[in-house]
């Protein structure tokens, strides 16, 4: 158990009996929870984690297999629910983690109570019938963007080329090392978020659940929201005034009371 | 009154330095792009520098357009999901890499640093952001990036091609260090490519041959030479195998190695071909020798008992064709001897002006069309350490080569002269004749080695010159050439003089 706790930097806070478990998004880890947890910890056991590969998870537990569909993050988040012996989890997912959520319930429902995807989508990719906001080429041009901020460092690629492709050297300054993703786990983290189509398996959801969509979010457009509650049995959309894709960050209280008012 | 005159001037230099820095000026016109929006992505201020990038008057800009909108799709992913948390987290988000799209839609690769501007309760207020347009920076790393593809790739062919071989093929350092080996390299000796041993490999050359085969590679490593070498070497059942090794040196100029490309050629059957020739002819010469010496025995017997002239003729040229069919056979058993380890030689101090004498004498009696000019510079009764018999085999041989090999010359020069800081004396035969090629020069000691251009005019199993280097050898000594295509060869060797 404690393995498993240190493979995904598991961190439990706060006073309550009911549990809230949240899951970031891609890009991220569980520090992009900060502004709006002090709104819950109070009232509720929090229990915050790093996928494998993000944060301070354990990144030699990486198996590509395993990750190379959100199934295996999935795993993830029952794995945590196992291990802390967790019930009736209020599920609180941004972007991916919202479909990853989703997967986690089908398979053990018992597990949860509700679930709140913050900006969801069920397919990043435009499809007949279904706008999903990007075309093939959108997410080549994101994926060659990851490539050149490899690890946020991107002064040269030089050395990258020249052959130390483990990155800087230990001590060496980061631009940015907040999120610094492994690069080889976040591109395919980024190709299993972008390129999956998680669209049949919405109607299969047994528990409740909350869509937050935010005004101009491109990453999850106002369709794919109305799509999200059409689609998914128990689903109840609420249109937020926050813009962006990141309304935990850019808009805390609307997005707590918008939480509150649903759990 | 020093201090004084310091405060002053500083005032006066401040003042002075705030004079020549025009802050809006340098705001416009920075050689980089300055930007500032609104949390909400609304750009409300923007330098010159990045309009005239961008291709935008300023007020097309300012208040109506989004930071994303310079942004394509998949750089507006990257900037949501990514760079916008990265951003609040952080306080601050350096030297990302975007796209920045100009007004016409073409775009420019850029490297974004932007800071977070707060008020006093913590809100955002701004994000103020510098543009650096790294298009140069973009085409180099591609450029390196191709030459990186490029070289793989033909490392790749070069592997590719060096596994189709049948031949073990090999890459070492200029100091000896197998660095890259074929498939078949690693199937010959069983062993893994990963955790490779180079130990492992030279255990696997036989123990007659290791020594040899050791010095010379040590002698190409020093020299930066050509190596080439005929050794066993153990396969993966155990096996050894006769293997032509060769290395050759790569230089990118002429004076360092930078490495040897080596070969590992299977000539094992060429090596059973040899011995079963060398097995025959020592057979057949050793069958061949009796006979001969029964045939000379009759031929002297007639000679006795017909005394006329004629018959005396010819019964003469018979005992001279006999003996020039026993000495090629004597030539013959001796080449098997020596393979067999067999020729021992009776080294002693012997006087070398009678042995000189004998042989011009016994060549002239078999050549009559060369003068054989003499030069002996040292004292007429010197003594040198020989095998009497094999030495005159050697100088007689080297005098009828060197007659064989001039045809359109009148004579040859054998000369004796003693080194001045050397107890030794020279012995060297100079002919004048058509000379050997440079680069058939190495190969003329090799058994039954003819000389391409001579192998047709003129006669001879090619077994003379093998002998020769042999059996100076054998006293510890070496034969050397000097020669020149059309002018003539010199063939010499040293002798150690005796007390």
């Amino acid at each position: 158990m404690s393995n498993l706790l240190k493979r995904n930097n598991v961190t439990v806070i706060g006073a309550g009996r009911e549990v809230m478990l949240f899951a970031h998004g891609f890009g991220c880890d569980q520090n992009a929870w900060r502004c709006i947890l002090d709104a819950f910890t109070s009232d509720y056991k929090v229990v915050l984690f790093d996928y494998v590969g993000a944060g301070k998870s354990d990144l030699s537990a990486y198996d590509k297999t395993r990750y190379s569909t959100l199934q295996g993050y999935a795993q993830d988040i029952l794995d945590i629910c196992e291990a802390l012996n967790l019930k009736d989890v209020i599920f609180v997912g941004h972007s991916v983690s919202s479909m990853i959520g989703l997967l986690a319930a089908k398979e053990k429902p018992a597990y949860f109570k509700k679930l709140v995807f913050v900006g969801p989508s069920p397919r990043y990719l435009n499809d007949e019938n279904y706008t999903g906001g990007f075309e093939k080429e959108d997410l080549e041009k994101l994926f060659e963007i990851m490539d050149s901020n490899y690890l946020g460092w991107s002064r040269t690629l030089a050395p990258a080329i020249m052959g130390s492709s483990n990155g800087p050297a230990l001590g060496e300054e980061l631009a940015n090392s907040f999120c610094a993703t492994d690069p080889e786990i976040a591109k395919q983290f980024a190709r299993v978020t972008f390129l999956s189509d998680n669209r049949k398996d919405l109607s299969g959801l047994k528990v409740e659940s909350l869509t937050l969509q935010c005004a101009d979010d491109i990453i999850a457009p106002q369709e794919v929201g109305y799509y999200m509650k059409e689609h998914t049995p128990g689903n109840t959309l609420v249109l937020m005034k926050a813009k962006g894709h990141c309304p935990h960050m850019s808009a805390p209280g609307e997005t707590i009371n918008a939480i509150k008012s649903f759990i | 009154m020093k201090n004084q005159l310091d405060s002053s001037s500083l005032e006066l230099n401040k003042e002075f330095l705030a004079s020549l820095i025009n802050t809006d000026d340098l705001y416009m016109n920075a050689p980089c792009g300055y930007l500032s929006f609104h949390p909400d992505g609304t750009i409300i201020k923007i330098n010159r520098t990045l309009c005239n990038w961008l291709r935008y008057d300023e007020f097309d800009i300012l208040y109506k357009k989004s930071f994303t909108d310079l942004l394509s799709k998949g750089g507006a992913i990257y900037y949501e999901m990514v760079y916008i948390p990265l951003l609040k987290m952080q306080g601050y988000a350096n030297e990302i890499n975007f796209d920045i799209e100009r007004a016409d839609h073409s775009s420019f690769p850029a490297l974004v640093n932007a800071v977070l501007l707060k008020d006093k309760h913590e809100n955002i207020r701004a994000i103020n952001v510098t543009i650096f347009d790294i298009t140069d920076r973009k085409k180099y790393e591609a450029e390196l990036l191709n030459a990186k593809k490029e070289a793989d790739n033909e490392k790749k062919r070069f592997e590719l091609l060096a596994d189709l071989t049948p031949d073990i093929i090999f890459t070492a350092t200029p100091e000896g260090v197998i660095e890259y080996a074929n498939q078949r390299f690693y199937e010959y000796f069983n062993l893994s490519s990963k955790n490779f041993n180079q130990r492992l490999v030279l255990k696997r050359i036989h123990p007659s041959d290791k020594i040899r085969c050791f010095k010379q590679w040590m002698n190409a490593i020093m020299g930066g030479s050509t190596f080439e070498t005929e050794i066993r070497l153990k396969n993966a059942f155990g096996n050894y195998i006769w293997h032509l090794v060769r290395a050759v040196p790569y230089t990118n100029d002429a004076t360092s190695v930078l490495k040897f490309f080596g070969s590992c050629t299977n000539i094992q059957e060429q090596k059973e071909l040899q011995s079963k020739k060398d097995e025959f002819i020592s057979v057949a010469s050793h069958e061949l020798k009796t006979p001969l010496s029964s045939l000379k025995g009759y031929i002297q017997i007639i000679k006795k008992e017909r005394t006329d002239p004629l018959f005396s003729n010819i019964l003469n040229r018979c005992i001279k064709a006999v003996n020039n069919m026993q000495y090629l056979v004597s030539s013959l058993l001796d080449v098997s001897r020596i393979q067999a380890g067999q020729l021992s030689l009776q080294i002693a101090p012997a006087s070398l002006y009678n042995l000189i004498l004998e042989c011009i004498e016994l060549t002239d009696m078999n050549y009559s069309s060369h003068h054989i000019h003499l030069i002996f510079d040292v004292d007429m009764d010197i003594k040198v350490w020989m095998d009497a018999q094999r030495i005159q085999q050697v100088i007689i041989n080297l005098l009828s080569n060197g007659i064989k090999y001039s045809p359109g010359a009148k004579e040859v020069v054998l000369r004796v002269e003693k080194q001045p800081h050397k107890r030794a004396v020279k012995i060297s035969v100079q002919d004048f004749g058509i000379g050997i090629p440079a680069e058939e020069v190495k190969h003329v000691f090799e058994k039954y080695y003819r000389v391409k251009d001579a192998a047709n005019q003129i006669s001879g199993l090619g077994i003379g010159l093998y002998l020769i280097k042999e059996i100076i050898q054998l006293h510890k000594g070496n034969i050397f050439i000097e020669s020149e295509i059309n002018k003539g060869s010199t063939f010499y060797f040293y002798l150690p003089v005796a007390e």
